[in-house]
C-alpha cells in the first residue's frame, strides 16, 4: 500500500511540472507572433532583395511621432508598372482602385496610454538604428514585433547610451 | 572566422544546421563532465569534512571513489572538459558571422577560469591522500577550486543562454547585466542539481557496478554507498522539474515553438522515470539500476541541450535567413559568370537580353515611366563601363522626382554587359537600333522578372 502511495504521489509530483510546461504553450501560441495580413507584403524582398531604404516608404519616421503605415500612392508609384502580374499587386490596385485603405492588422500591440510619448523623429535623429528596436526586417517575410517596447526596455537602452531617463521625458 | 567561413564551413542554412547539431553532440560530451565534476568534488569534500570531523571509514572511502570518479586523471578532465569548452566560441563564431552585438567575447572570457578551476581541483584530487597532514590546504584546495569552476560556468551559462535573446544584445555592455538575470539564475540552477543528482547515478554505476566487480566485496560499504547514491540522486531529482519550469518560464517568447515546449515536458518526465529508478534501488537489496540512472542521465542532458540549442536558433531564425540570402546570392552571382561566358561564346547579347527582361519594367529609352528616360541619364556615363555598373549594382535616389531605383539584383557579370549595352546603344544612335522600339518576348520578360 505504502508502495503505491509513493509511486503515485511521484508520478504526480512530476506530471504536474510537465503538464505546466505544456500548458505554457499556449501562452506562445498568443503572444507576439506575426499577425497575418490582407495582402502578403515581404519586407525581405522590398529590403533584403531591393535593397529599399527605410526611410523611403516610411517616410515620416524621420520628420513625425509616428514612422507611419506607408501610403498607397508610394506602393503604386512603381507598382502601377512593377510586378503588375503577382496576387499582392493585384490586390493593391484592387484597393487603390476603388480608392480603400488596405485594411493592415497593427504589428506591435501595445497599450496606447495618453500620457506616455514616443517619438520616433527623436530616435531616428539620433541615429538609432531601425533594426535596433524592429529586427532584422530584411529576413522577415512577415513582420513581426521583436522588442518587447516596455518600460524597462526603454530605460535601459536611454541608461547604457546615455540618453536622458527623467521621468518627464517619455511622461508628460 | 573569415577563414572558416571561407574555406571549411561556408555559412549556408544547411551549415547552420550542422553547427546546431555539433553544439548538441559537443555539450552532451561536456555538460554530463562538468556536472559530475561539481556534484563528485561537493560531495566528496562534504564527506572527507564529516570524516574529519567525525571519523568514519566508510565517508572516506565514499569521498575517494568519488575525487577517482569525478576529477578522474588528466586525460578525462582535457578530453571531456576542456577540448568540448574550446569548441563553442568556433560553433557560435561561425553560427552569428556577421550578426550585429553579437556578445562572443562574453563566450571566450570564462574558460580561462574554468580552466583553472579544473586545475585547482585537479590539485585537490591529487592531496587527497596526504589530507591528514595537510587538511586545510586539501579542503582550500577543493573550496577554491569549486568556487572558480562553479563562477566561471555560471559566467559562460550566462553567455550562452543570452544567446536566445537577440533583442537584448545591445544591453550587454554591462557584465552586471549580463549575470543579473532570471532565466540564466534558473538555468544554472537546475545544471547544478541535475549534476548532484547524476553524482548519485554515477555512486551507483561506477562504484558499485564498473568497480563493483571487481573491488566492492565489503557488503557494509557497498549497502552504504547504494544508499547514499540512491538517496542523494532521488532528493535532487525532485528539484529538477522546479527549476526546469522556472527556466521555461522566464525564456523569451521568441525561443518557442512546439518541439521546445516539448522537449521541456520531455526533460521532466525522464527524470521521473529516473526517480523511479533511483526508489527501486533503494528498495533493493542489490546493487542494481547503476547502468540505468545514469544512461537516462545523458539522454536528459542531450534533450536540455537540444532545447537549448534550438531555443538559439529558433531566437535567431532571421539570422539565419540573411546568411542564406547572402549564400543564394553568391551563387546565382557564380552561375552568372558561367551564363555570361556562354553567352559570349554563343554569339548571345547578354545585355541586350537583361535590358529587355529586367531594365524595361520600369525604363524607356526616351520616355518617363517608373525611373526616368535613359537618354536623360546615360550621358554622364559616357566611356564610363564601371560607372555606371556600379550605380546597376548599388542604385542611389538621385532625382527627387522619381522614387529611388531598387535593386535589381542582377550579377556583376549581367550588370557589366547591361551597361556595354547602353552605352553602346548611346554611343551608336544611328544604326537605328532603339532599345525601346524592341519589345521583350514573353520569355524574357519572364526570365528577366526571376533575376529580377
Amino acid at each position: 500500500m505504502a508502495r503505491r502511495v509513493i509511486s503515485a504521489a511521484i508520478f504526480g509530483y512530476f506530471a504536474l511540472f510537465a503538464v505546466l510546461i505544456l500548458l505554457l504553450g499556449f501562452r506562445w501560441h498568443t503572444h507576439r507572433k506575426a499577425p497575418d495580413q490582407p495582402i502578403a507584403f515581404s519586407h525581405e524582398i522590398h529590403v533584403g532583395k531591393l535593397n529599399l531604404q527605410c526611410l523611403f516608404c516610411h517616410e515620416d519616421a524621420d520628420k513625425a511621432m509616428t514612422a507611419g503605415v506607408p501610403s498607397m500612392k508610394k506602393c503604386m508609384d512603381c507598382h502601377v508598372a512593377v510586378k503588375t502580374e503577382t496576387a499582392g499587386v493585384q490586390q493593391l490596385t484592387e484597393y487603390w482602385n476603388n480608392k480603400e485603405p488596405v485594411p493592415w492588422n497593427r504589428v506591435h500591440r501595445i497599450r496606447i496610454r495618453e500620457h506616455v510619448h514616443f517619438s520616433h523623429k527623436r530616435h531616428v535623429s539620433a541615429g538609432v538604428a531601425c533594426e535596433q528596436c524592429h529586427g532584422q526586417l530584411a529576413a522577415m517575410p512577415r513582420v513581426r514585433q521583436v522588442s518587447s517596447l516596455k518600460m524597462g526596455w526603454c530605460v535601459s537602452c536611454h541608461t547604457e547610451n546615455n540618453a536622458p531617463t527623467d521621468c518627464l521625458i517619455c511622461h508628460r | 572566422m573569415d577563414f572558416l567561413s571561407q574555406h571549411i564551413i561556408p555559412p549556408t542554412a544547411t551549415h547552420l544546421q550542422l553547427l546546431e547539431f555539433l553544439a548538441v553532440v559537443t555539450y552532451t560530451i561536456h555538460l554530463p563532465y562538468i556536472a559530475l565534476v561539481i556534484g563528485s568534488a561537493a560531495v566528496a569534500m562534504w564527506l572527507t569534512f564529516s570524516d574529519h570531523e567525525m571519523p568514519n571509514p566508510l565517508f572516506a572511502r565514499l569521498a575517494g571513489d568519488l575525487i577517482g570518479i569525478g576529477l578522474g586523471s588528466g586525460l578525462p578532465m582535457l578530453v571531456l572538459g576542456v577540448l568540448p569548452m574550446m569548441v563553442l566560441p568556433f560553433i557560435y563564431g561561425q553560427w552569428f558571422v556577421g550578426a550585429p552585438h553579437f556578445p562572443l567575447k562574453y563566450i571566450v572570457l570564462p574558460i580561462p577560469g574554468v580552466i583553472l578551476g579544473l586545475a585547482l581541483l585537479g590539485l585537490y584530487r591529487r592531496s587527497f591522500r596526504g589530507r591528514a597532514a595537510r587538511f586545510h590546504l586539501h579542503m582550500a584546495l577543493g573550496t577554491g577550486g569549486l568556487l572558480v569552476l562553479m563562477g566561471s560556468y555560471f559566467a559562460l551559462m550566462s553567455a550562452i543562454i543570452r544567446l536566445q535573446d537577440p533583442e537584448k544584445w545591445f544591453r550587454l555592455k554591462n557584465v552586471v547585466i549580463l549575470l543579473l538575470n532570471w532565466n540564466v539564475i534558473w538555468k544554472f540552477l537546475l545544471f547544478v542539481h541535475l549534476g548532484f543528482a547524476l553524482t548519485g547515478a554515477a555512486i551507483l554505476f561506477f562504484v558499485l557496478r564498473w568497480r563493483g566487480r571487481e573491488s566492492v566485496t565489503d557488503a557494509e560499504y557497498a549497502a552504504f554507498a547504494r544508499r547514499f547514491g540512491a538517496g542523494l540522486g532521488l532528493a535532487f531529482c525532485f528539484a529538477v522539474p522546479v527549476f526546469n519550469l522556472f527556466y521555461v518560464f522566464t525564456s523569451p517568447d521568441v525561443v518557442f515553438d512546439s518541439t521546445v515546449y516539448l522537449l521541456g515536458a520531455a526533460v521532466t518526465v525522464l527524470t521521473m522515470i529516473i526517480a523511479y529508478a533511483f526508489v527501486a534501488a533503494l528498495r533493493s537489496g542489490q546493487p542494481r539500476f547503476g547502468a540505468t540512472t545514469f544512461s537516462l542521465f545523458i539522454l536528459v542532458f542531450v534533450l536540455s541541450s537540444t532545447f537549448d540549442v534550438r531555443s538559439m536558433a529558433n531566437a535567431n531564425r532571421e539570422h539565419a535567413r540573411l546568411i542564406e540570402t547572402k549564400a543564394e546570392s553568391e551563387r546565382l552571382e557564380r552561375e552568372a559568370e558561367i551564363e555570361a561566358a556562354m553567352a559570349a561564346s554563343a554569339g548571345r547579347n547578354l545585355g541586350e537580353e537583361t535590358f529587355n527582361g529586367v531594365c524595361m519594367q520600369c525604363h524607356r529609352m526616351n520616355d518617363r515611366l517608373v525611373g526616368p528616360p535613359l537618354a536623360t541619364v546615360l550621358t554622364k556615363y559616357a566611356n564610363n563601363v564601371d560607372g555606371l555598373q556600379n550605380f546597376v549594382l548599388n542604385p542611389v535616389k538621385i532625382n527627387p522626382e522619381y522614387p529611388p531605383m531598387p535593386n535589381p539584383g542582377l550579377s556583376s557579370a549581367r550588370a557589366k554587359a547591361v551597361a556595354e549595352y547602353l552605352l553602346g546603344q548611346m554611343a551608336a544612335p544611328a544604326d537605328g537600333a532603339q532599345p525601346e522600339a524592341q519589345t521583350p518576348t514573353p520569355t524574357e520578360v519572364q526570365s528577366g522578372q526571376k533575376s529580377h
